[in-house]
């Protein structure tokens, strides 16, 4: 589904990220975890097409085809799909009418005809229902005065309606309380399938009780420095980020 | 000699106009005076420092001959239409569609059966002491319409008024006058439209009597050769509410000054304007508005969405009287540069002469927000597209005060095509 080799990335002749090698098969969902500023969500601006971002080296996979091609909107209508850590807020464009013009573009990429009105009504009907979205958001521009644990619970609902192949979380969970955890954590559970994969970027293995991830990945000053299976959130829960290491000359000796 | 004194290449007839009536005459020749007097402004004159009436000036314009002009796509089913083209009478209201208590007819039918209205009211709204263009106006034919509401007189269906010039090089002068007698209310949407390169210069005064609610809506479309230098004045009374929704749609030159007095208590004055730009171009919005007595409000609330090299410029000046206690008035003006060569000018100005009231005004120039455009595009929508959804959604606020929803959707689609995807600049 997904492949990063060697990947590096500037901003402002700064380097972020510093060499991340990372697979990702169909229907997999991988936790990214590390502490603040370590470029997580970097990384998924990267994958997502910010253009700011410069890749100095190394090269991305999305489906057999170089991802670093395409422009943002392209990616999205490939089923690639980014969750804001933070959703902007547009005034002035409604949230439904939104949500229709962007699966409506998808749509047209993979040839299939627009959805109709009516049809469109149906789906977001029925997807607001997965992650309990207040429908009074729907009616209101997109993410205006939403607040913190409603703007996440509103990219969730467009992840459900677009139907990506590919999602990208980036902490999703924070801000979010407890039962809308659970909520918004049954949604992506419920998405899950063979052909879907995930990037659960989190602080908190808490969400990984709710999505159960196939591997976890330390990313730590823009290095991948650990990765394992679930009982690794657990043991970052109780020990933190000091033990590892991102020196890879020191983690070599280690 | 500079360019600026150089005599300017339009020079506008100012014979002595054969009026019917003996009010019309010495109106006509007052203005005409006036005209003489004042000139032309030049960039000297503070109100026009940043207008070049270059494309006004620089041109041989004439009198607009006879023509005709297909005026379909400005049709409004749910309307009255009353159409003028080049400064003739077309289309007429048929006086059976309108209820007891409701005038829309050609001004020089007015001065003969409403002499009253007439002699009261026309050129006693807009001043032609300072401002040449009304003078100018006002020296000619004085074509145009007069809409009376009788008192308590109610309309449900919009009165559209149309004024269309067409042809190279030539100049009309529309003139409208709209009274409101006491507790009615309607809804007016006049149209200025140019088809190539023209001038309009039209006047439109406003009387909204006690208790009256007027709804104005004012289009300006022009061809890219066109210009329109015209004015907007009103008086409010008592409990009065005015309303203007005022767009302009390009052309060289787009200028409109309005002119809001707020004469009665709790009188309240709604102003929306949206100004779109490109190439070349200049538009201008210049409001003054006049709280006079105690008690009124007033909202102004102005857009210009600019591209290529144009220009906006955007005065609104807030006058509070002494004894004006408890104004409420607000002012905000925004514009949006879609392009790093042009320019926008905001200019709040207030002159506040009581203490208790409450005056705010915020003025922004800005781009397009880079984030928003992200998460679009991040969501599958392209560039293009979303830069017209956010444009779009900049000009939301007044767009969404249009009260004839014909109107509104068609600006709507008119803006779309313009700003989103099908633009190719
Ligand atoms: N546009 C930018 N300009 C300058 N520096 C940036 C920019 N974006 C990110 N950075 C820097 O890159 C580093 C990584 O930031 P990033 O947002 O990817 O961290 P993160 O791992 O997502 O952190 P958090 O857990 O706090 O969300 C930080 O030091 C940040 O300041
Ligand atoms: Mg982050």
């Amino acid at each position: 589904m997904l492949e990063l080799k060697n990947l590096h990335v500037a901003i402002g002749g700064n380097e972020i990220l510093k060499g991340i090698d990372l697979k990702i098969n169909a229907g997999e969902v991988h936790a990214i975890m590390g502490p603040n500023g370590s470029g997580k969500s970097t990384l998924a601006s990267v994958l997502a097409g910010r253009e700011e971002y410069e890749v100095t080296s190394g090269e991305v996979l999305f489906q057999g085809e170089n991802l670093l091609d395409l422009d943002a909107e392209t990616r999205a209508r490939e089923g690639l799909f980014l969750a804001f850590q933070y959703p902007v807020e547009i005034p002035g464009v409604g949230n439904t009418y939104f949500l229709r013009t962007a699966l409506n573009a998808i749509r047209e990429h993979r040839g299939q005809p627009p959805l109709d009105a009516i049809d469109f009504l149906q789906l977001v009907r029925e997807k607001a229902d997965i992650v309990k979205l207040d429908p009074a958001l729907l009616k209101r521009a997109v993410n205006e005065g939403f607040s913190g644990g409603e703007k996440k619970r509103n990219e969730i609902f467009h992840m459900a309606v677009l139907e990506p192949r590919l999602a990208i979380l980036d902490e999703t969970d924070s801000g979010l309380d407890i039962d809308a955890l659970r909520i918004v954590s049954e949604g992506v559970n419920s998405l899950r399938s063979p052909e879907r994969s995930f990037i659960v970027i989190t602080h908190y293995q808490r969400l990984l009780d709710h999505i159960i991830p196939d591997s976890v990945h330390v990313l730590k000053d823009g290095r991948i420095v650990e990765s394992g299976g679930r009982e690794l959130a657990l043991e970052l829960e109780a020990r933190g980020y000091d033990w590892l290491d991102s020196d890879p000359a020191l983690e070599a000796a280690r | 000699m500079t360019t600026m004194a150089s005599t300017p290449l339009f020079q506008p007839d100012l014979t002595v106009q054969a009026h019917t009536s003996p009010i019309l005459e010495t109106l006509g020749s007052e203005a005409r005076d006036r005209f003489q007097e004042l000139g032309f402004p030049s960039r000297r004159d503070e109100d026009w420092r940043l207008t070049s009436l270059a494309p006004v000036t620089n041109s041989a314009f004439s009198k607009a001959p006879a023509a005709t002009i297909s005026t379909e796509r400005w049709s409004l089913p749910e309307a009255v239409t009353i159409t003028f083209v080049n400064d003739r009478l077309v289309d007429k209201v048929a006086v059976d569609s309108l209820p007891p208590g409701v005038t829309v007819m050609p001004l020089d039918s007015a001065a003969g059966t409403r002499p009253d209205l007439i002699e009261k009211y026309l050129g006693s709204l807009a001043s032609i002491d300072d401002q040449p263009f009304v003078a100018l106006n006002t020296a000619q034919a004085l074509e145009g319409t007069l809409i009376h509401l009788a008192p308590g007189a109610t309309f449900d269906q919009p009165i559209n008024i149309l004024y269309a010039t067409t042809g190279d090089d030539v100049v009309t002068y529309p003139r409208t006058l709209i009274v409101a007698e006491e507790g009615s209310s309607a809804t007016v949407v006049e149209t200025f439209v140019g088809d190539g390169k023209t001038l309009t210069c039209p006047v439109t005064e406003i009387a909204v009597g006690p208790k009256a609610s007027l709804s104005h809506t004012r289009l300006i479309e022009l061809s890219p050769a066109g210009s329109c230098v015209g004015s907007v004045s009103a008086a409010v009374e008592q409990h009065a509410t005015y309303r203007l929704s005022s767009v302009s749609l390009g052309g060289s030159l787009a200028r409109t000054d309005i002119r809001v007095g707020l004469n009665g208590e709790y009188a309240d004055a709604i102003l929306d304007g949206l100004t779109l730009v490109g190439g070349d171009d200049q538009g201008a919005a210049h409001v003054i508005v006049d709280h006079r007595v105690p008690n009124c409000t007033s909202t102004q609330r102005f857009r210009s969405v600019l591209d290529d090299r144009s220009k906006a410029v955007f005065t609104g000046r807030i006058i509070v009287a002494e004894d004006a206690q408890k104004t409420d008035a607000r002012q905000s003006s925004r514009s949006l540069l879609r392009s790093p060569d042009a320019v926008a000018h905001n200019n709040p100005q207030l002159e506040i002469y009581a203490d208790d009231v409450r005056c705010t005004h915020g003025s922004t120039v800005g781009q397009l927000d880079e984030e928003a455009l992200f998460y679009l595009r991040a969501r599958g929508i392209d560039r293009l597209t979303s830069q017209g959804l956010l444009t779009l959604a900049f000009a939301a606020e007044v767009l969404g005060g249009i009260p004839v929803e014909t109107v509104r959707s068609r600006l709507e689609d008119l803006l779309m095509s313009r700003l989103g995807p099908e633009t190719v600049r």
